[in-house]
């Protein structure tokens, strides 16, 4: 069961080693052994705070479904006896994996194209993966909703060219569920893939080749089942978060294109059936853990294959290639011909020995592979361009809204002026809404992320039983659905008073935080030399000045990569929120999807344009936290010579 | 020694960020306070939301000095519910349609209305409908077929919903309201479907979402809030649809070419209502006593057309306005009024007929 977690470089810890044997360093290994079990024990915040609102409520939850204290099945049966709410369950699941392999498809190509690029190239092709990724999801399918709208940009556009005459259904249609969730999913495919793949040996699918296969088969046979774990990371993750999609089909699609967390939803804000709501979200949950766990047994890997996942996209876009590349690492890229300008040159050193015959069928196959390689790059190149396209250019068509001067939206407008910025500058509920996320999402933030941090260095460094469990239990909210999450602690949060309260919303946040937090510090924590910590605690310092002086240096850009993710975590919260924000207590991200449903006027295209500028901040930030570890590590490298 | 300076540079730096957030939390809370002088009060959204501001709230606040905390959001009968049966009730003031009034009274989650700081003049002009025990009439409001002239003139329009359902005829694409609150079409189903006006009600369920099934393909989406009905003839995105008239009144004012039918109109009614157990009830019945006075739902009515529940209001209406209300006597002739108390009633399992359409609208939108 503790696979995952024992197969990180923290096993090895405990292995005895050769040429240690004098008493006084035994000695030191039993005084650094139960230190490790105390270390163990920073995991008790989080476990504590995640136990009380998360596993608490989820398990009042099932209670509820139940009708605890009476027990009965009737909302199962309820649920299971109905076809339309099974119709719904199907449903979902569909779109669920027909999201998963289109963003398979275009992701794949798109991954491997980036993992290939080199540099400057690598750096900015990685920018418009990551940009998408960090801006609000809200933004991003209200920009679809611009897009595919009867006369929105697409149909405007394609009636102008004459290419149709009515326009197409795209919004309020099956159709706009499908792109919308592609789009906001598609960097959760892309990016565990790409740091699979920028991790494979190249000299492998380069032997084959020497050795005779084709580039398919060099392909199919090499590359393909090196990738894997990437392509399992990548589909896991995007399937089990599709499952619980409410907001983007209930924007984008029409009546028929229900999910179940619509199901959950409407059964609680208009029918008040708190019984049957509980006993779908348990449905719910139960589908995605179970999900879960047979894509863990399948890979022979529990719940850290999303954490691998995430945490590799982190590293990702921290642009810290150590980390996701491993043996690529620490060495400058070759560009591909350079390698193949080194296979000829062996070539022709083997020359003396090989038969002429030989010599001609090795040229051959070299310009075969060479050509081979030049016609599909050049297709893989539009491909993945097509897909960089799509991700990075929809967001951005709220700009030219923004600066509309007509009172709907309209494309082309009217005419231009800043009067929607104008517009939410002027309205205290925007700005108070505003300020209120911000507030909420640095409180959140702070929280997590030290909560997340000790969690992270307890699991990996102390000892720690029910590892598995532990790190379940943290780990899960990035896959446990919102609403399932949001309709569980709305209870507790109303019984504490904590409905609308501004406690009470970064307590909703912090959940999903801490996780994000935990599996990005984790995956820091495991990419780095943990002989450097051995060796501050063999040279006497305890546990806490080597974690001041060698650990967190080292992990400080995986700390503040958490930071960021648990801030974008909250500040894009808008589900959870919806549950408990109580009656006068607005964030943005709830005020805008108010907004989109009443009154869908250009205001909301001026404070979405405004969002999109938050990504590039995040990146800034990161990349300052990257610098600031490469000189330390630079610090450290001449303080050692 | 310089790594170690270093750290500590952040932390320090975090602490103080932390400082500071708390310092900005604190702040506003302690303003607050416990403010005796207050009412939070939901006002609906878009155009109703701001008419509401206009003609209640800013006047309520100038002359009583008591602050509106308004909040633009609807209530709904679970909203209510979660809100008084969790006692955690931070709302005073809210406006529900008559349809949800009727549950809300009978699972007492509604205040008495105090009628006794009522001016005696001033409610004898409110209609009877309108003096509930619960709740105070807000305004009267239809559900009216309103058209894209451009694309129907005059002449060339339904006028009965047995035409607005013939898409062969009249093509264009079509918005309904969404069944999800139980406001959906179902009585224009009924009588798209040749059941006549007065012989509506007890509904034929099974009847209603048959006829529905035949509109289905035209309607391009089905609006949930009256917000979205307007929006979507802004957009142009449907030329004819079902929606609220005031909705359409104030786009007609911003030079939209567009008209309404009040033949087969659905009127209905909305009422002010204090949630049980508010936390100022005493200045939640001072606001519903004054937007119930006649000049101030006159000057509701001017912002969009709807009708007063005071009929004192109409002094103050311009004529060429009360044309436009639903309770102009040539449209209120043509109209229909919902009834309510049939959604009230309870149906085979002991659950009210408006549970059981919602849970049959649920059923429907995914078949």
């Amino acid at each position: 069961m503790d696979g995952p977690v024992v197969s990180l470089p923290s096993s090895r810890a405990g292995a005895p080693r050769p040429g240690r044997h004098s008493p006084l360093h035994a000695l030191r290994e039993a005084a650094a052994t139960r230190r490790r079990g105390t270390v163990g024990f920073l995991v008790l915040p989080a476990v504590v705070f995640l136990l009380v609102f998360y596993a608490f409520p989820l398990f009042r939850l099932l209670l509820v479904s139940v009708e605890a204290p009476r027990w009965s099945l009737t909302h199962y049966a309820d649920f299971f006896t109905e076809p339309a709410y099974l119709r719904i369950l199907t449903r979902t699941f569909r779109v669920s994996l027909t999201v998963t392999l289109c963003c398979l498809i275009l992701g794949y190509p798109t991954a491997y194209v980036l993992s290939r690029v080199s540099g400057r190239r690598r750096r900015f092709l990685l920018l418009l993966v990551i940009v998408p990724y960090l801006t609000s999801f809200l933004v991003r399918t209200y920009a679809w909703m611009v897009l595919l709208g009867p006369k929105g940009i697409i149909n405007s556009l394609l009636l102008k060219g004459g290419i149709i005459d009515a326009p197409l259904k795209l919004l309020y249609s099956a159709v706009g569920v499908h792109v919308g969730m592609v789009h906001v999913l598609l960097p959760l495919m892309i990016l565990p893939l790409y740091s699979v793949m920028v991790g494979i040996d190249r000299t492998l699918p380069r032997a084959a080749q020497t050795l005779g296969a084709g580039p398919l088969r060099t392909f199919v046979r090499v590359f393909l089942p090196l990738s894997l774990p990437g392509v399992r990371s990548g589909c896991v993750l995007v399937f089990l978060i599709s499952l619980g999609f409410y907001i983007t089909p209930a924007m984008l699609g029409g009546l028929r294109d229900s999910m179940i967390a619509m199901l959950i939803e409407s059964q609680i804000t208009q029918l008040v059936n708190w019984g049957f709501a509980a006993a779908t979200a348990v449905v719910l949950l139960a589908v995605t853990l179970g999900g879960f766990s047979l894509a863990g047994r399948v890979s022979g890997m529990t719940l850290l294959v999303a954490s691998e996942a995430a945490g590799q996209t982190v590293a990702a876009t921290t642009w810290d290639e150590t980390a996701g590349a491993g043996q690529t690492a620490g060495r400058p890229w070759m560009p591909r011909l350079m390698h193949l300008a080194t296979v000829s040159v062996l070539g022709r050193r083997l020359d003396a020995v090989v038969s002429a015959r030989r010599r001609r069928r090795w040229a051959r196959l070299q310009g075969r592979e060479a050509r081979g390689e030049g016609r599909g790059r050049t297709a893989l190149d539009l491909f993945a361009g097509a897909v960089f396209f799509f991700l990075i250019l929809p967001t951005f068509v709220v700009v030219p809204l923004s600066l509309s001067a007509g009172d709907f939206l309209a494309f082309p407008p009217p005419g231009w002026s800043l009067k929607w910025y104008a517009s939410y500058f002027g309205q205290p509920p925007w700005l108070h809404a505003t300020l209120l996320s911000f507030q909420v999402a640095v409180v959140t933030m702070l929280a997590s992320t030290v909560l997340g941090t000790l969690a992270a260095y307890g699991v990996l460094r102390g000892r720690l039983r029910r590892r598995t469990l532990v790190v379940s239990l943290m780990i899960s909210p990035i896959i446990v659905p919102p609403i399932v999450i949001g309709v569980a602690i709305y209870g507790l949060l109303a019984q504490w008073n904590l409905i609308g309260h501004f406690l009470g919303l970064v307590i909703g946040h912090a959940i999903g935080s801490i996780a994000y937090v935990m599996v990005i510090v984790s995956a820091t924590l495991a990419g780095f030399d943990r002989s450097l910590e051995r060796a501050a605690m063999s040279l006497g310092a305890g546990p806490l000045l080597t974690f001041r002086r060698v650990t967190f240096p080292l992990i400080r850009a995986g700390v503040l990569s958490g930071a960021v993710f648990a801030f974008i975590h909250s500040f894009d919260e808008v589900i959870i929120t919806m549950f408990i924000n109580g009656v006068h207590v607005q964030t943005l991200p709830l005020k805008m999807w108010e907004d989109i449903r009443n009154q869908i006027d250009p205001t909301i295209a001026a404070v979405s344009s405004m969002l999109i500028l938050l990504p590039v901040a995040w990146l800034i930030v990161l990349e300052v936290a990257h610098g600031l570890n490469r000189a330390t590590a630079h610090a450290g490298a001449t303080d050692q010579a | 020694m310089r790594r170690q300076a270093g750290t500590l540079t952040l932390l320090a730096g975090v602490a103080l960020l932390g400082l500071a957030i708390v310092g900005l939390l604190v702040a506003p809370e302690r303003a607050v306070g416990q403010d005796k002088g207050k009412v939070v009060v939901q006002i609906g959204g878009g155009d109703w939301a701001d008419a509401n501001f206009e003609a209640y709230v800013a006047p309520f606040e100038k002359e009583t000095g008591i602050k509106v905390v308004a909040v633009r959001d609807w209530m709904s009968i679970a909203k209510l519910k979660l809100m008084v049966e969790s006692k955690k009730v931070e709302l005073d003031v809210a406006d529900i349609p008559r349809l949800h009034y009727l549950s809300a009274v009978k699972a007492n989650y509604l205040e008495k209305i105090d009628y006794s700081i009522y001016n005696k003049t001033e409610l004898s002009k409110i209609d009877d409908l309108s003096k509930q025990p619960y709740g105070v009439g807000a305004a009267y409001f239809s559900y009216v077929m309103a058209f894209d002239n451009e694309k129907f003139p005059a002449g060339k329009r339904p006028t009965t919903w047995a035409e607005f359902w013939d898409a062969k005829k009249f093509p264009g694409p079509r918005t309904l309201r969404a069944g999800v609150y139980g406001t959906g079409a179902f009585e224009e189903a009924l009588l798209a479907d040749g059941v006549p006006m007065d012989k509506l009600y007890p509904m034929d369920v099974d009847r209603a979402f048959k006829s529905l099934d035949k509109i289905r393909p035209h309607v391009t989406t089905w609006w949930k809030e009256g917000a979205e009905g307007q929006q979507l003839f802004a957009d142009k995105v449907v030329t004819i649809g079902d929606v609220f008239n005031g909705r359409i009144g104030n786009l007609q004012k911003k030079g939209m070419p567009l008209d309404i039918e009040w033949n087969q109109g659905k009127l209905q009614l909305d009422y002010w209502v204090v949630p049980k157990g508010a936390p100022n009830q005493q200045n939640a019945q001072k606001f519903i006593e004054f937007a119930t006075r006649a000049k101030r739902q006159g000057a509701f009515s001017e912002l969009i057309p709807y009708g007063p529940t005071n009929m004192a209001a109409f002094e103050y209406i311009k004529p060429d306005t009360a044309k436009q209300l639903p309770t102009y006597p040539a449209n209120l002739k043509k109209q229909f009024h919902r009834n309510e108390d049939w959604y009230a009633e309870a149906g085979p399992g002991g659950k009210s007929n408006l549970e059981l359409i919602i849970e049959r609208w649920n059923r429907w939108t995914v078949q």
